[in-house]
Formats: structure tokens, sequence, C-alpha cells
């Protein structure tokens, strides 16, 4: 198989199928990360092909001094940020309105049937919270590989990380009153 | 030193380092064992979004954006060409009147609501397909512990075990006993020694006081003193009434005798919640594997209830006392279905061969008849029939828990009664006598087959 390193140099040479490669071998594991971000797979979808147009982009940029993986994170970690600061000034429509009200509404509903569910614990976290959870315990990254994804340092990721678990494993825990 | 339960959780959560006062503080708080749980919870759950893998044709999906960008003029490294896309529905309710937009989001709201994830949608129609077949020729390949209870006199009653098994379950229990004996032997020296320092603080005390009557008993026993000339000052003590360590607990002699087993068998069950199925039990694990060692077994369930022919040839009424793995699929045929029906945290992990056939793995987390959360892995063939379901224990020590693989061939229209057994083999009427238990590993969850006359 042929080294991702060597497929981005192919590609920043302009060898646009080895870009495709490049987007056939890292999509699931960007799809995993942004999956893990948002609250559903169709937000999820244009977050991982936004990334990979941003890349595209970027890719002169990247002097390969970390894994493609890393690199592709910290661009879908931008896209998911920029989202989500476009949602917060966004004028509210009607029909965004409409969603909001529905997506409370199922929240509620799975509130008690899912709390199995990790996407409804993981929706209740700060969004640093949940980039540490998603990246370290999910992704399997150390603190300080994390941290370079989300430009902070290893000891607030590694804060971040257990502060995540401590809110994700209070929303997991069943009633006082399922405890017997 | 007590802690709070948020330096406990703070510690458990990676926050802070995990110390003796973590471990004194679970041994007496539900509260934060039930917490420490959900960790362990949360790291299944997790990995099993580590598996996850994208929708299919996302990645086709993606190469055709970069190529449409390319084509609108952005090239690798090149200048910003931003990209919006945006769902079709939004952007009509975005052109229309309030009514209409109303009237628009009301289907959206109510388009979302029965809308399923589509991994678990295959899982939900395997269950039909299952309950429609009516009934399933089954293999079960399961580890779990049988176990005995100890009598009031401390001696265990290994009528409950087969006959195969009671020489390991002996040599079990005698190590058991050599390690209670080893603990009792350490709690008498150490009550023997505080009882030694008590008896020499009392003689302190006692020379103390005729010291001080020596010197005309006006002083008060906590007045300063200088030392005597003829004996050498004691060394400094702990008052009686302060630090002293509580008495460690006295041992208490083991309640169960165990010994992990091996439990296969195959037959029939259906959907209206009969089995019949046969097989056997041996011993696994640890020092007391020993290959030759197994008993056969039989079970026989209905709706009404179930039966167990134990090694003796006599049928024992069973039931389902704490709703484990085992007993949920030898014991009751629509435990299947409703594994796959509970599923949740559904990630597709990807193609396996099962028996030849080309399927599809789903690994999911699901809940138990007594609700309590197992792990699962489901393999659904290019049909959407599950072919295969393995199920265990989501507990801290699920390492060592209780696991259930069953093999599955759904039989359409064999109809709802078990046909595996010959007559001659069903159980001849409501059985009475000893009780056969089965736990699994896991001290959280356990699985027991319990015979009518021990109750």
């Amino acid at each position: 198989m042929v080294d991702d390193r060597d497929l981005v140099a192919r590609a920043q040479r302009g060898d646009d199928h080895a870009f495709e490669l490049i987007v056939r071998r890292h999509t699931d594991t960007v799809w995993r990360f942004a999956r893990r971000m948002v609250a559903d797979d169709a937000t999820a979808e244009e977050i991982v092909q936004d990334t990979f147009v941003k890349a595209y982009r970027a890719l002169g940029r990247f002097r390969g001094d970390a894994a493609i993986t890393t690199w592709l994170y910290t661009i879908c970690h931008r896209v998911c940020l920029d989202g989500r600061r476009r949602a917060h000034v966004d004028v509210v429509t009607l029909d965004a309105a409409c969603e909001a009200d529905a997506h409370a509404v199922l929240a509620r509903e799975h509130s008690v049937d899912d709390r199995l569910s990790l996407d409804a614990a993981m929706s209740s976290l700060p969004d640093d919270e949940r980039v540490a959870f998603t990246l370290v315990g999910v992704l399997g990254y150390s603190h300080e590989e994390a941290g370079a994804v989300a430009g902070a340092p290893s000891s607030t990721m590694r804060s971040r990380y257990a502060r995540a678990r401590t809110r994700l494993a209070t929303a997991l825990q069943p009633d006082e009153r399922e405890l017997g | 030193m007590t802690i709070t339960h948020d330096v406990c959780r703070d510690a458990l959560a990676g926050g802070a380092p995990v110390d003796d006062r973590v471990d004194a503080h679970l041994q007496q708080c539900a509260a934060c064992r039930s917490f420490a749980h959900a960790l362990t919870d949360l790291e299944t759950l997790a990995e099993s979004a580590r598996e996850a893998i994208a929708p299919a044709g996302l990645s086709e999906r993606t190469v055709a954006a970069v190529a449409a960008a390319r084509s609108a003029g952005l090239h690798a490294g090149g200048e910003v060409v931003e990209l919006r896309r945006r769902r079709p529905m939004r952007r009509a309710a975005l052109s229309s009147a309030a009514a209409v937009v109303l009237i628009v989001a009301g289907v959206f709201v109510a388009g979302r609501e029965p809308s399923v994830d589509p991994d678990k949608a295959v899982l939900i129609s395997a269950a039909s397909r299952l309950e429609e077949a009516g009934t399933a020729e089954v293999t079960v390949d399961a580890t779990a512990e049988v176990a005995v209870d100890v009598r009031d006199d401390g001696t265990p009653n290994y009528a409950a075990a087969p006959e195969e098994m009671r020489g390991h379950l002996e040599r079990e229990w005698q190590k058991m006993i050599a390690a209670f004996e080893a603990d009792v032997a350490a709690f008498e020296e150490e009550m023997n020694a505080r009882i030694r320092e008590g008896e020499q603080r009392m003689a302190d005390a006692v020379d103390d006081m005729f010291a001080n009557v020596g010197r005309g008993g006006s002083a008060p026993p906590s007045a300063p003193r200088a030392p005597t000339a003829t004996r050498p000052p004691a060394a400094p003590r702990t008052p009686p009434d302060q630090g002293t360590p509580p008495a460690p607990p006295a041992p208490r002699l083991p309640a169960q005798a165990s010994l992990g087993v091996r439990v296969t068998a195959t037959g029939v069950v259906n959907a209206s919640g009969g089995a019949a199925l046969t097989g056997s039990v041996r011993p696994v694990g640890g020092t007391l594997a020993v290959p030759d060692s197994q008993a056969a077994f039989a079970v026989h369930a209905t709706a009404d209830g179930a039966a167990v022919r134990t090694p003796d040839g006599s049928w024992q009424r069973a039931r389902q006392r704490d709703g484990g793995p085992l007993a949920a699929v030898l014991l009751d045929g629509r435990a299947l279905p409703r594994l796959l029906r509970d599923a949740r945290s559904v990630a597709r992990v990807g193609a396996v061969q099962v028996d030849g056939a080309a399927a599809t793995r789903y690994r999911f987390v699901t809940a138990g008849p007594d609700g309590q959360r197992w792990t699962a892995v489901a393999d659904v063939d290019a049909g959407g029939d599950v072919r295969s379901l393995t199920f265990g224990d989501l507990a801290p020590d699920a390492a060592n828990g209780s696991t259930v693989r069953v093999g599955i061939r759904a039989t359409a229209g064999a109809g709802a009664s078990p046909s595996t057994l010959p007559a001659s083999e069903a159980p001849p009427r409501a059985p009475s006598g000893a009780s056969v238990s089965f736990y699994p590993v896991g001290a959280a969850v356990r699985t027991a087959f319990e015979a009518g006359a021990s109750r």
C-alpha cells in the first residue's frame, strides 16, 4: 500500500488521483471524529466533505510534520467550530426554530430511553470537552496529540478529558432509585 | 481519612491519582460504585464509536465534492473557494410563506420522530424476521460459572452440582478454606497484639499512678514530671482513646463454592418463549480444567416454565432467577429478538463470514431481562437474517464475565413448539429436588437455574 506521505507528495505535485486515494483511505477516520462532534449523520457528512475540500485547498501548506490523520482532525475541528459560530450568529428562521423544538422534544424523550446512547450523553458536553473526549476517549489519541489538534496544552486536554468523563459517566448512571 | 464523592469521582475519571482512600470510599459508597460502573459503560460505548464506519458512498460523494470544487477553480494549495451546501428542506422552508413553513416544519418534525438509525433498523428487521419464522435452530456456546451454596454448618451442598464436577468443586473449596484459615490466623495474631498492647498500657498506667502516690499523690496525672533515676523515660505513647485504628473485620466463611464452566448446547427456540436444547457442561479455567470431565444436560422450556434434566436423568423445574445471559437464551426463546430490538449505540463493524456466508457485523449495547446492560455483536447475512449473536456482561469485571454465543438458523413455519427432544425425554411432571445453578463469573450479574423444591 502506498504510504500516506507519498500520496500527499504526489497530490501536492498536482496528482488529483493521489488525493482521491487519501479521501477514500481516511473518510472513515474523519467521519468518526465528525460524527462525535455533531448530533446527526447529515451534518457530520457535510463536515466530512468540507474537511476534505479544505484539506485539498490547504495541501500546499502540509509539511508532513504530523500524521495526516492529525492534520485532517485539525481541519475537521476548525470546520466544526466554524459551523457552530455560523449557527450562533445566524438569524433564527422559522424552520430552524421548529427544528430546534423537535430536537428538544426528541432530547426529552430520549433522555430516559436512550440513556445508553453516547450521542445523547455527549450532546451535553461543552465543545472543548467534547473534542477532548472524542480524540482521547474514542480515537485513542494521547493528550499531547489531542492538544496538537485542539491547539491546547496537553495538561489542559488531560483536565478537559477528565471533566468530560465525569459528565458522561454521570449522564449514563441510572437514577438513584434504580440503584436499589 | 475519608474523601468526598467529588474527590473520588475526579480520581476515577482521571483527574487525580487513585489511592487507597478512593478504594476505601468505593467500598462504602454505592453511588460512587455506580459511577465507576458508568465509567466502564462509557469505555464500551467509546469502543463501539471507535469502530464506526462512514455511511455507504460517503467516500464517493466526498471525492465528487472535491472534484466539484476543482472544476469551480479550486486547485490543491490554491485560493479559498467556500463551499456551502444547504439542506434542501431548510432552503425550501426559507423561501416559503409562514403557513407553508409551519406545515413543512410539521412534516419535518413528524418525519424525524420515527426515523431510526439505519444500522439499528437492520437489527430490528432481523428481529422481526426471526419472530416471523416462528422457530430457529440454535447452537449455544457459553462460559459461565457453576456455584453451590454453603450450608449453615459450613459445608458446601454438592447435591446441587453435577456429580462429575464435585471433585473439582471440593478441591476449589479446600483452596478457599485454606485462604480463609490463613485470614483467621492473621486476624487472631492482630487481635492478640492489640490485647498485649492494651495490657502494657494498663501496666504503665498503674506504674504512673504509684509513682505519683510516692511523691505525695497531689500532682495531677497530666502534670509534667521529671524522669526518675531508676527508670528510663517511657516512649511517647498514643493515648488509649486516640489514634487507635479500628479493629479489622473478622474473616467470614465463603458463602459459595464455584467453578468456571463452558456450556455448549444445540436445539430449537421459538418466538413464543419455548426452547428445547441438549448439551454439556464442563469445567474450564485455571488449574481446574479437566477435559474429560463433563456433564450432559437438557433444557425444555415453554411459555409456562422450564425444566432442566440433570446428570442423574431426573428433570428439575428451572426458572430464571437473575436474568443472566445464559439463562436468557436457554430458558426463553423470546430473548434473541428482544436483544436485537433493544439495541443501543449500534455501530457497523464490517464484513465477516459466518458459516461460509457473507454477513455484516454490528456491535451494540443491549439490555437483559432485568434491565442490566450487556455488550453484544450480531452478524446479519445478505438476506437480512441474523446468523450469529454474541453477548455478555457489561460489568466492571467483564473480562472475566460470562459470554454467550448463539448461532441462529431460522426455520420458517416450523411451528411454535420445540421439537428437538424426543417425547420420552420431555419432563414428565412438575419436578422437585435439589437446585442446579449456573452463575456467570461476574459478580454484578447472575444467571441461575433454580429448581422448585429448594424454594
